[in-house]
């Protein structure tokens, strides 16, 4: 069954009563941006956080591998010694790829007023696939700082619902 | 102004008032709210019970001196909701395979046919999942109707261009797989797969024709109609192609290229109006990596 938004009724007629639908109020107007610019530093901040805490870790990979690897020998399992370069080099593209993603996350928080119900869906897509990305590495990981993770959850919900209704009063002619 | 590009909005452009005329010609009487229906999200007059579902207005907070049954959402907006959580629930599905099977890093996994048709089985059972929480979705998400038809001769061309498409898409997986396996080391997990277990009905059931059909229906049917009235058609296949990445988690390293896969899809489904020339591209997609990947 097809279902458009299209089935509520025509506007009324010029000079009808409306039914109360005025253009926003140069303080809804207001909010809606600095809610916009929220969601700017919302983005800058955590890109700029993913690339500092991903690159802190680089020069320590080697050391981590070997800890982990030792580890599982003490468990008795028998890792091959040039499973030791493979397990630095996987290391190395995944902090790669997540400070990838911290620039990624910079450069949204720069064009986000520019197309901003894009780039707060996409943000929001992403951060929390990077989380179950990691979640399936390490299931202890989802519970790692998980107030920041709720609260950048929420502030990008509500970044999401700022950008649509701006984007609804930018073609509404709302704003100027 | 509509250039007759169906893909412009013309849910957006502003009609002339007179085209509504005929149905006003009665004195201006009271005026009438639509909300949307608490149970199941329609279009309902205001403080009536909703003729589809039934469901009577929620009158507590007139009760308490509140401002009456509360327009709650949009309808659009709950529609995008409702797409959002369906994407969560195929999230973890995606997440919890992943831990089934650790994305492959156990060469072990393919030591013995055996194992590597387990493996089979496991992504037959993850798809069938998958493919039972997308119809769900499909009958839970309203879809707004097509804008418009395709012309014939932009459908024409979009066909004509297609194997362009695929080799684009084919292209940028294998040399990006190619080189991102040559700077870890590793061999290709799906190589010792495809070669444990050869080319079967069950292999391409599984990888090509599941896949194309479901994924094809969620990401460029329901999402990106959905989000096209509040992105636009670039946004959404833009965003709609995140998505379709992302949820190949169990393959974290795919993940970039996936999306690109899922741009060139998006472009298929608006160019030629219709779903069948993305389903056949992904499905051609799929099977040529399988196939090369058997040589």
């Amino acid at each position: 069954m097809s279902y458009d938004d299209d089935n509520l009724p025509p506007p009324p007629r010029a000079g009808a009563p409306t039914s109360g639908r005025k253009p926003l109020g140069k303080l809804a107007q207001s909010a809606r941006g600095a809610e916009l610019k929220k969601a700017r530093g919302i983005l800058l901040a955590m890109g700029i956080l993913t690339i500092a805490l991903n690159a802190i870790q680089f020069p320590g990979i080697g050391s981590q591998v070997d800890k982990l690897i030792q580890n599982e020998q003490q468990k008795g399992v028998v890792i091959a010694p040039e499973a030791r370069d493979t397990l630095i080099a996987i290391a190395r593209i995944f902090l790669g790829g997540f400070i990838t993603l911290g620039v990624i996350f910079v450069l949204f928080g720069l064009i986000v007023q520019k197309f901003p119900v894009p780039i707060t869906i996409a943000a929001m897509v992403i951060y929390l696939g990077a989380n179950a990305v990691l979640a399936v590495f390490n299931f202890e990981s989802i519970f790692a700082g998980i107030p920041l993770k709720i609260i950048t959850v929420v502030a990008l919900v509500q970044a999401i619902q700022s950008a649509v209704a701006y984007q609804k009063g930018l073609r509404e002619g709302s704003y100027s | 102004m509509s250039t007759g590009d169906p893909w412009d909005e013309p849910e957006l452009e502003s009609e002339p008032l007179d085209a509504y005329a005929p149905e006003l010609d009665e004195p201006a009487g009271p005026t009438v709210e639509f909300v949307e229906c608490w149970r199941c999200g329609k279009p309902v007059e205001e403080g009536a019970a909703c003729a589809r579902c039934g469901a009577r207005p929620k009158w507590s907070s007139i009760a308490s001196g509140g401002p009456g049954p509360r327009a709650v959402r949009s309808v659009g907006e709950t529609a995008a909701v409702r797409l959002l959580a369906a994407y969560g629930l195929l999230l973890i599905t995606s997440v919890v395979y992943g831990w089934f099977i650790r994305f492959g890093l156990d060469a072990r996994a393919f030591a013995a046919p055996d194992a590597a048709e387990s493996q089979v089985y496991r992504m037959m059972a993850l798809e069938a999942f998958d493919a039972v929480l997308i119809l769900a979705a499909v009958a839970w998400v309203p879809v707004p109707e097509a804008v418009g038809k395709v012309s014939t001769r932009r459908a024409i061309a979009s066909w004509l261009a297609s194997p362009l498409l695929l080799a684009v898409a084919l292209g940028a997986n294998f040399g990006y797989h190619q080189l991102i396996l040559r700077a870890a080391g590793l061999p290709d997990v799906q190589d010792e797969l495809v070669q444990a277990l050869g080319i079967g009905p069950l292999l391409i059931l599984s990888i090509c024709v599941l896949p194309a059909i479901f994924e094809e229906i969620f990401f460029r049917h329901l999402a990106l109609g959905r989000l096209r009235g509040v992105t636009g058609v670039h946004g959404a296949v833009f965003v709609s192609s995140i998505m379709f990445g992302v949820l190949h988690i169990f393959a974290p390293l795919s993940i970039p290229i996936l999306m690109v896969v899922g741009v060139v899809l998006g472009y298929a489904r608006v160019l030629s109006g219709g779903l069948l020339l993305p389903i056949l591209l992904h499905f051609a997609h799929n099977l040529i990596v399988i196939l090369v990947h058997a040589s």
